[in-house]
């Protein structure tokens, strides 16, 4: 057994690259279709644990910026004549501006104070939603919404989708190491030491929901290029806790955890759901089974158990290795 | 060693459940199971595929009708899963209805081509759905899809699916106005469906020149449904003449609608419009009651406010003389209502909804067109001769379709009554036959109208 060293990290980021990037020979357009939903999840729950998991500030409205970004494209491309470059730019500012007006509601909220903020920025979206009808077409969504024409086949997304999201972790990456990256790691420990540090922890998490909000906007570009629609369901409150449930399932405060969360999720609702009709409990006793025997997450027990059979197969516990404690942030895919 | 014992212990219940979920599958539902047989495939594979095929006798050649080898595979998407799951039941129920009766409960034959169903979960999310109409249109390769009961999941799936020629859809459920009006799908018809604001125009004419209410209020759920049915029943109202005094708008899933009756108790006006949906159904029609605005104004319900799927559960106190109208009349004096009704209540014990009767009704209308055509399947010439004078019988009454794909339908304005056995029915005490979706209106003058929304209900409004 190996200890989880850079290299055999590295070797590891390398085999999942290869097998994402041959996947298309293999599968069909459907089984497309879910690795580029779940990529994109991903991405959006990568971005919802920068905040739950690193900053330990939980949201529950991290879709009202996905959706709203989605509505910035899907308001261009099904309303007006505008062409793509306009449609992402609009997509763009829409879900900057919803991050930057949430950040600036709940900067200087904490605990279950930001949580219930957040539940509301999420909702006030999903009501916009619904009744600017003009705008939004409501329940009936936008439709017409087209991929861009150089990626219009499912294959050319799915790579388009596969160098984004491979583009945004490695800037995740970057960040979480960044001084900003352990400073909000600082608020997760105490908010108090971080203000003694001489932090302004209000301006920190109205960064941090720029920051995440800049990545669940790219998400929320994809997505509506992927889904080619987008109506108030992308903004209730179901859609902004999955992201976190795929957090918690892969494993909070890391990058590898959204990945393996949002994969199992989008493959147990649509790929499991085909074989078997009661899937939401097969998907509850998953969370209860993961809550009960494995608190940190799939990457958390994953990496016990490495730990554990290094320890057992070498006789020797290597003082430097031995903890999984350190929770360094591991990228992956 | 107990844990890693733990591990294994859990590895074990985790493998028992999927397995345990995988064998009730098999068990109990043909409908998914089916995957194997393919489009169009050679009658000699039939023997090769497991267990399912076993009755063999519908791959034989038919009476020289066609090449009984052909396959038409159709993909229905249903809410069974998600806040719309219950009508979706009763929509599942109606379609193996079909199935059952006219074939071997997974095949029917018309015209010698082999008809089968792929039923996919579209829970109630249009996401979802589009990820399971893909599945159905790439895997399954089905040729007609019925997508979903939700309009916005209908909505989704036809603009994803609208420019590719191989598949067409079918929508007996998701009515928005517009996808055959101002704004038509491609490859869309609604066979066995309706138009939202159909059958509230029907009524709205009624009740001021047939029921007599002069004034009137609306209360309906606050989303694109209500919009279109309540804007269709205030728009013809008033363009017959009456006074739309109020209009209350309350959030669709909603329970309690205590300020809600408080409203409506205050207002003067000969009757109330009500629409409230699924599971806010009974508590909106229990609190109309509660609070006594039965006593004062008499309720005229929306289509589905009533409908046998929620009237199943209300209490016979608060609702029996409800005077409510549809396309549906579970208590009707028709032939081939009666018999539908009879034979899902002994399917399934209960009397049958409108979500039940409208998967049987498209199948009725696909096995009708596929007679028409002599069992050819090109899907753009088989929505014409669908569109075409082709009337079929079905368990609303006499449908056809217009030029847009949507139903020329009865109307029935019906009441609640207690049938012999003490269940609750609704019994058709006027009908309007033969209507279109622009009824009372002229088509081009409707068509220049906007679409029904919370600001625009009707010209008429004050």
């Amino acid at each position: 057994m190996l200890p989880l060293t850079k290299k055999v990290q590295l070797s590891l980021l390398a085999a999942v690259a290869v097998l994402a990037l041959l996947a298309p020979l293999v599968a069909d357009s459907f089984i497309l279709r879910l690795l580029t939903l779940a990529l994109v999840s991903a991405l959006f729950a990568m971005s919802v644990d920068l905040m739950a998991g690193y900053a330990g500030l939980v949201t529950l409205g991290h879709a009202g910026v996905l959706a709203s970004a989605m509505y910035g494209v899907g308001y261009v491309a099904s309303k007006t004549e505008g062409g793509v470059p306009l449609q992402i730019l609009v997509g763009f500012g829409a879900g900057m501006t919803a991050a930057v007006i949430f950040g600036l509601m709940a900067m200087r909220s904490t605990g279950v104070y930001f949580i219930m903020i957040t539940i509301a920025q999420g909702m006030m979206v999903w009501g916009l939603a619904s009744l600017l009808v003009d705008i939004t077409g409501a329940e009936n969504g936008l439709l017409g919404i087209r991929r861009p024409v150089a990626v219009e086949a499912d294959v050319e997304y799915y790579y388009l989708v596969l160098f984004v999201v491979a583009l945004c972790s490695l800037a995740l990456f970057v960040v979480v190491r960044s001084p900003f990256g352990y400073a909000l790691k600082g608020l997760r420990g105490s908010e108090t030491r971080v203000r003694m540090l001489g932090h302004n922890s209000a301006f920190l998490k109205f960064q941090m929901f720029v920051t995440s909000g800049f990545f669940a906007t790219v998400a929320g570009i994809l997505l509506v290029y992927l889904n080619e629609f987008v109506n108030p369901s992308d903004a209730i409150l179901a859609a902004s806790a999955l992201p976190v449930l795929m957090t918690i399932l892969g494993g909070i405060g890391t990058l590898v955890g959204p990945f393996i969360g949002a994969f199992m999720i989008v493959f147990l609702r649509n790929w499991v759901s085909i074989k078997v009709d009661r899937w939401p409990t097969l998907m509850g006793l998953v969370f209860i089974l993961v809550v009960l025997f494995a608190r940190e997450g799939l990457v958390g027990a994953i990496r016990k158990w490495w730990y554990r059979r290094l320890e057992g197969s070498e006789g020797n516990p290597s003082s430097a290795l031995r903890s999984p404690e350190p929770q360094e942030p591991v990228l992956s895919e | 060693m107990f844990k890693s014992f733990r591990k294994w212990l859990l590895l074990a219940a985790v493998l028992a459940l999927v397995a345990a979920g995988c064998s009730s599958d098999d068990g109990d539902d043909t409908s998914t199971g089916d995957d194997t047989a393919t489009t169009a495939a050679p009658a000699d594979d039939a023997p090769d595929d497991s267990g399912d095929d076993a009755p063999d006798e519908t791959a034989a050649p038919s009476d020289g009708g066609g090449d009984a080898t052909d396959t038409l595979k159709i993909g229905v998407l249903l809410p069974l899963t998600g806040f719309v799951a219950g009508p979706g039941e009763d929509a599942q129920q109606g379609l193996e209805l079909y199935f059952d009766k006219f074939g071997d409960g997974t095949t029917v034959e018309a015209s010698g081509v082999n008809i089968e169903f792929v039923l996919e979960d579209s829970g109630s999310d249009p996401a979802v759905a589009l990820t399971s109409a893909t599945k159905l249109v790439d895997v399954d390769n089905v040729d007609i899809i019925i997508p979903g009961i939700l309009a916005s999941t209908g909505g989704a799936v036809g603009d994803a699916l609208g420019d590719r020629d191989d598949v067409i859809l079918l929508s007996p459920y998701s009515c928005n106005d517009d996808f055959t009006q101002r704004a038509p799908l491609d490859g869309y018809a609604r066979p066995g469906g309706w138009a939202c604001s159909q059958t509230s125009h029907a009524f709205g004419q009624w009740a001021f020149e047939e029921g007599g209410y002069e004034t009137i209020a609306t209360s309906c759920a606050d989303y694109t449904f209500g919009y279109e049915h309540c804007g269709g029943f205030a728009d013809a109202f008033t363009a017959a003449g009456g006074t739309l005094v109020e209009q209350i708008w309350f959030p669709p899933p909603n329970q309690d609608f205590g300020t809600y009756a408080t409203q409506m108790n205050g207002l003067d006006v000969d009757g109330i419009f009500g629409l409230s949906v699924g599971g806010a159904a009974v508590p909106f029609v229990t609190a109309y009651s509660e609070f006594g605005v039965d006593q004062k104004t008499p309720l005229l319900a929306g289509a589905v406010t009533t409908d046998q799927s929620v009237l199943r559960a209300m209490d016979p106190a608060t609702v029996l003389g409800t005077l409510s109208h549809g396309h549906w009349a579970e208590g009707a004096d028709i032939p081939a209502t009666q018999e539908f009704v009879a034979d899902f209540e002994e399917a399934t014990g209960k009397i049958a909804s409108y979500y039940a009767a409208a998967n049987y009704a498209a199948m009725q209308w696909v096995v009708a067109t596929l007679e028409e055509t002599g069992g050819v399947y090109d899907p753009a010439e088989f929505l014409e001769v669908m569109k075409g004078d082709l009337t079929v019988d079905t368990p609303f009454g006499p449908q056809t379709l217009d030029e847009f794909g949507s139903p020329i339908l009865n109307v029935y304005i019906r009441e609640v009554v207690e049938r012999e056995d003490g269940k609750l029915w609704n019994v058709p005490i006027f009908t309007y036959e033969a209507v279109d979706q622009f009824f009372p209106f002229e088509q081009d003058a409707y068509l220049e109208q906007p679409t029904y929304t919370k600001d625009f209900q009707g010209n008429s409004v004050g």
